[in-house]
């Protein structure tokens, strides 16, 4: 291999308000090899693979009996443009079988969605090899509650179901995309798509609890985790801050989605035979002439003295439609969010170093935890609980939620958090939300004020090899890293590592 | 000359002999110069006391009689299932299209029209509407119209006022557009004027009457059709919640159309009886006697089967048809009073409301209802005997539906007395209470005392008021000090023309400016003001009353910089102040209720 690719130069990040800024000349950066072979060393590493806009992290830990790997999460997604999934996921699971040889000390699955699971299903052939100690997921996948797993089980028929209605609706309806993008990441089905990829999130989700030989433990907020022999005995212990217990007040808002907006996703049960179906006999059927024309009053197209057929179809359609995405959309998003806050997050310590998983979680699971009250506020500035505060002002890494969503690293908990750690934000740009209504992924402003106090690295900052092709870095990400207080970056082939 | 005093018939006889033969359909009036002539001569010789009016010629009938289900279409011809409204008459276009409601039969999945029902057709009209039928979509279009329009008449009623859209920037009558088969979907719902309802196939887990794989409409459902009208006219009186909506709101918009569609089988007289007979008198029983053979164990043949009351289950049909052991929801949950904690949801958050009105309606009324079974068991009758003498039944029938009608228009004439913007369930408690006082102030049915434990015992209290007694919880009324002035410059009341409504709405503006820091909103902020509009009704006495209600909403936005936003836009942070204005028949404020 030509030695000269392996090096990698890195000028120092400017980053204003860091300490960081004073140092001087550029860094350079080995780019590692693909093997196990440097985790003899006694640090702790976390390594952000870059998939597109997905988790998946590996954890290792040193120990008296080599290197312990925890694998937090694998999965990828399309998002609303397509452009989510790069096609990188095989590579990464079979860089990751190297490096591990595929022992797996623990796996920590988040929640369900496609970009956090759709790996272990995708990846099966590479997975079933593999020798899994333990797995822990969030308390929202347990059968042993057929309450919790009924509920789930009808929210992803819902899912389905819209997902199919939606995929059929005509093109210009409102919002199309960005339903369909969410409702793909909740059952992990990649329709009109060739293929799509492969794999189900029930599939993995199925792999996840039958497939590894081992019973997958559920936690939630306030449960006291056991943690695997051989990671104890490396000095880790976990704690679990979140999701809130499932009968949790904020929780229960959301338990009763099934009742309440269920009924509006019902639609598509068997709606590809919609044309098919006649509620009436063809007879009955007529032409918008047999109205009297006050009838198209308030949508008659502007200037036409009597309303043609086509022009009144199209515009009492967009009438109609123009009512249903609304409630549609808002379904979808509540969906979206409910998932997302069964996120489990888990805080590592190992030798006294706090390290931050906080899967998807939103506002509702942040605030379970964060704040003290039992009726939690959303006021940004709130004072937040003394343990919360505790943690977050001694971490050494976060991994930053929702790929860097607006809304799933609340702004007191930036506000509440020490400087010099490392973040890590696996995310990939024009995938979700947009600019216009300050709603992109990963969100700028969040992302300055995450840089401000910390050195934050993206996984869409390194430039992979996807099919053949090299996918570059995103547009406005920059080539340089920030230098972490503590530890050192290192770039792989698709993949960051932060050693500590 | 001493004159003699003639009788109405006598003068009513010379007058119609005077009148040539009316034309059949075409009535004369009094421009007409026959006419004219008759009455001129008429009144050469008339007494010194008003004459008489006669009407004379055909004259277009108050009514129209229309069939519909009183439930829906499952239940086919089961007794009080098809029942006739006497809808307002108006004249009527093909679809049905009048002046107020305009059905057009567009079915968005098939991308075609359904042939428009012509309601004046004379074939028709003679037979009282087009026969119930589920095949038939003319009778589809014929119920939507004469349910959405007998909706409307009952808010029109309780607030002696047209019902027109209102946004801050004027008032329109309101027109409702229906389409009774927009799409091929499980749903109904209204978008602002337009109200939309789908048809769907019945699932293969399907219970009660409703076959699987059958069609099922949800303009054939009674409860399905008044909820959606309901919203369409709450989105016209109260925009202002639908547009801030925080709080309750949402929760409370959905609980009050389904409290309007559930009061609104009240006045279904024969469905009421049968339930009626059906429950021994108890209609907030949840099942039905059966037909059969009482306590006959197993059920051996169809009328053995206890059958779902209709009076409390909310849209029965809809609930079957998707695989749900009764109607999608109910009007009595149980009392909970952790509930207000735990469902966010807005249509079962919406519930606990509806469970507090009901408790109040069937806790008056078995108070009321006390009496007649008094007098039944004093003259022998035997209060667990399953059949009621009929007269009890309809004597219990009618009072049934004079409390229904009492606790809706309570209902109803309390929207103008909600917070602006954003409301809660102790909101409306208090709107109730106050609107009810104002209306009735010594509560003979004691509607008040039942709505405030209905409340109560759902865990619904308003916050601010001190005491959960009747004063309490009554809106207090204005302090005059902090005020300037308490009475702005109205005029042509009750119902201005435009250009008085323009001049009203200045009149307000102007109150509203110098008085906004007693009114708790900011000053020199702009502000926004949804247009005065009357409530009317006439107390026990017979005195008419007059009170007017007009919204007012202040949002205040500033750009405020987080630390978290580093970019020179920052975050905007928005405050919203908003107060409802009530005035008396005088025109002075008599209350001025903040926005919590």
């Amino acid at each position: 291999m030509n030695k000269k690719n392996l090096k990698q130069t890195f000028p120092t990040t400017i980053v204003p308000g860091t300490r960081e800024m004073k140092m001087p000349g550029p860094v350079t950066m080995s780019r590692s090899t693909p093997t196990g072979s440097e985790n003899n060393s006694d640090s702790l590493r976390v390594r952000m693979y870059r998939v597109g806009f997905g988790d998946f992290f590996l954890m290792t830990i040193p120990s008296d009996s080599g290197p312990q790997h925890i694998l937090i999460d694998c999965g990828v997604t399309g998002g609303r443009t397509g452009k989510g999934d790069l096609g990188t996921i095989k590579d990464a699971v079979a860089d990751m079988a190297t490096e591990t040889q595929k022992k797996l000390a623990l796996i920590i699955v988040t929640h369900r969605h496609m970009d956090h699971i759709i790996g272990f299903s995708r990846c099966a052939e590479q997975f079933k090899d593999f020798e899994v100690a333990e797995i822990w997921m969030s308390i929202w996948e347990t059968e042993y509650d057929s309450k919790i797993s009924e509920l789930q089980a009808d929210l992803n028929s819902i899912a389905l179901s819209a997902q199919n209605y939606i995929a059929l609706a005509a093109d210009d309806m409102p919002q199309k995309q960005d339903m369909s993008a969410m409702l793909q990441n909740a059952t992990g089905l990649v329709l009109g798509m060739k293929g799509g990829g492969g794999g189900t999130n029930a599939a993995s989700l199925a792999l996840l609890k039958n497939g590894f030989g081992v019973k997958p433990k559920y936690y939630c907020k306030g449960q006291q985790v056991e943690m695997p022999k051989v990671l104890a005995g490396a000095g880790l212990s976990a704690e679990i801050l979140g999701p809130p217990p499932t009968d949790a007040t904020q929780f229960m808002k959301l338990m009763d989605l099934r009742k309440g907006v269920g009924q509006y996703l019902q639609a598509a049960e068997s709606s590809r035979s919609s044309k098919i179906f006649r509620p009436f006999l063809e007879a009955w059927q007529t032409e918008a002439s047999s109205y009297p024309e006050s009838a198209f009053r308030e949508w008659k197209p502007r200037g036409s003295v009597k309303p043609s057929t086509r022009g009144v179809n199209r515009a009492l359609e967009k009438a109609v439609q123009a009512a249903q995405p609304a409630a549609l959309m808002s379904a979808v998003k509540r969906l979206d969010d409910f998932l997302n806050n069964q996120s489990l997050v888990v805080l590592f310590t190992y030798k006294g170093k706090k390290l931050l998983f906080a899967g998807d979680a939103q506002g509702g699971n942040w605030e379970y935890w964060m704040y003290d009250d039992a009726q939690p506020t959303t006021t940004p500035s709130g004072k937040i609980g003394k343990d919360a505060a505790a943690v977050l002002s001694d971490l050494v890494f976060y991994k930053v939620g929702h790929h860097g969503s607006t809304n799933a690293t609340p702004i007191a908990a930036v506000e509440n958090m020490n400087s010099g750690f490392v973040a890590m934000c696996s995310t990939q740009e024009d995938c979700f939300g947009s600019v216009d209504n300050n709603s992109e992924v990963p969100r700028r402003p969040l992302l300055n004020a995450l840089s401000a106090k910390c050195a934050l690295v993206r996984s869409d900052q390194i430039d992979v090899k996807a099919r053949g092709k090299v996918v570059p870095r995103s547009q406005d990400t920059d080539s340089a890293f920030h230098i972490p207080k503590a530890g050192q970056f290192k770039v792989g082939s698709c993949y960051v590592d932060y050693l500590l | 000359m001493k004159r003699t005093k003639r009788t109405v018939s006598e003068h009513a006889t010379k007058r119609v002999d005077a009148l040539p033969r009316p034309v059949y359909g075409v009535a004369p009036t009094a421009d007409d110069p026959t006419v004219k002539d008759a009455l001129l001569d008429w009144s050469k010789d008339a007494p010194t006391y008003p004459p008489p009016t006669i009407e004379v010629g055909i004259q277009p009938p108050l009514h129209r009689p229309l069939k519909v289900y009183a439930i829906d279409s499952s239940r086919g011809k089961l007794p009080g299932n098809i029942i006739t409204l006497m809808v307002k008459y108006e004249k009527l276009k093909p679809g049905p299209i009048g002046e107020r409601i305009c059905v057009v039969d567009y079915d968005g999945s098939r991308e075609c029209f359904y042939d428009p029902v012509d309601l004046d057709d004379p074939l028709i009209a003679i037979q009282g509407g087009v026969e119930p039928s589920e095949s038939d979509p003319h009778f589809h279009q014929q119920m939507v119209y004469a349910i959405a329009s007998e909706t409307l008449r009952r808010f029109e009623s309780a607030l002696g006022r047209t019902i027109r859209n209102r946004s801050t920037s004027g008032t329109t009558p309101l027109r409702m557009l229906i389409y009774p088969h927009a799409r091929r979907e499980a749903n109904a719902f209204a978008q602002r004027n337009s109200l939309v309802f789908g048809y769907f196939r019945a699932r293969a887990s399907a219970t009660g009457r409703i076959a699987p794989g059958q069609t099922v409409f949800t303009c054939l459902m009674h409860d399905v059709v008044v909820h959606t009208t309901t919203h369409a006219i709450l989105n016209a009186l109260r925009p202002d919640l639908l547009e801030n909506g925080t709080g309750d709101s949402d929760a409370f918009l959905e609980g009050f159309c389904d409290l309007s569609a559930m009061l609104a089988h009240y006045s279904h007289r024969d469905a009421l009886i049968d339930t009626i007979q059906r429950t021994g008198g108890l209609i907030y029983k949840s099942l039905l006697r059966t037909d059969g053979e009482i306590g006959a164990g197993v059920p051996q043949i169809q009328a053995d089967l206890m059958p779902n009351n209709p009076f409390v289950a909310l849209a029965l049909g809809f609930g079957e048809a998707t695989g749900m052991a009764g109607g999608l929801r109910t009007v009595l949950p149980d009392p909970d009073a952790s509930a207000l904690d735990k469902v966010r949801e807005p249509h079962q958050r919406g519930q606990i409301l509806l469970g507090a009105v009901f408790d109040a309606f069937f806790s008056i009324y078995v108070r009321r209802s006390q009496a007649l079974f008094r007098i039944y068991r004093s003259g022998g009758g035997r209060s667990d005997s399953p059949d009621l003498p009929p007269p009890l039944a309809e004597s219990l029938a009618d009072e049934a539906s004079r409390v229904a009608t009492r606790v809706f228009n309570t209902c109803v004439r309390a929207l103008d007395y909600c917070p602006t913007g954003c409301m809660y369930f102790g909101d409306y408690l208090r709107a109730c209470i106050t609107a009810d006082y104002a209306c009735d102030p010594t509560d003979k049915f004691g509607v008040r005392d039942s709505f405030m434990q209905g409340f109560r015992q759902r865990g619904i209290t308003p916050k601010g008021a001190s005491f959960f007694t009747e004063g309490a919880l009554r809106w207090p009324k204005v302090d005059a000090n902090p005020f300037k002035s308490l009475r702005p410059h109205f005029v042509g009341l009750p119902e201005p023309d435009a250009s008085q409504q323009e001049q009203n709405q200045e009149a307000l503006r102007d109150f509203i400016r110098v008085n906004a820091s007693a009114l708790s909103l900011r000053r020199n902020i702009p502000f926004d003001v949804y247009p005065l509009e009357a409530i009317r009704w006439t107390t026990l006495d017979d005195t008419p009353q007059l009170v007017l209600a007009a919204q007012v909403s202040q949002v205040t936005r500033s750009r405020k910089r987080s630390s978290l936003d580093n970019e020179a836009k920052g975050d905007e942070s928005r405050s919203f102040a908003g107060v409802t204005l009530v005035f008396d028949s005088s025109g002075a404020l008599r209350h001025a209720i903040r926005t919590s």
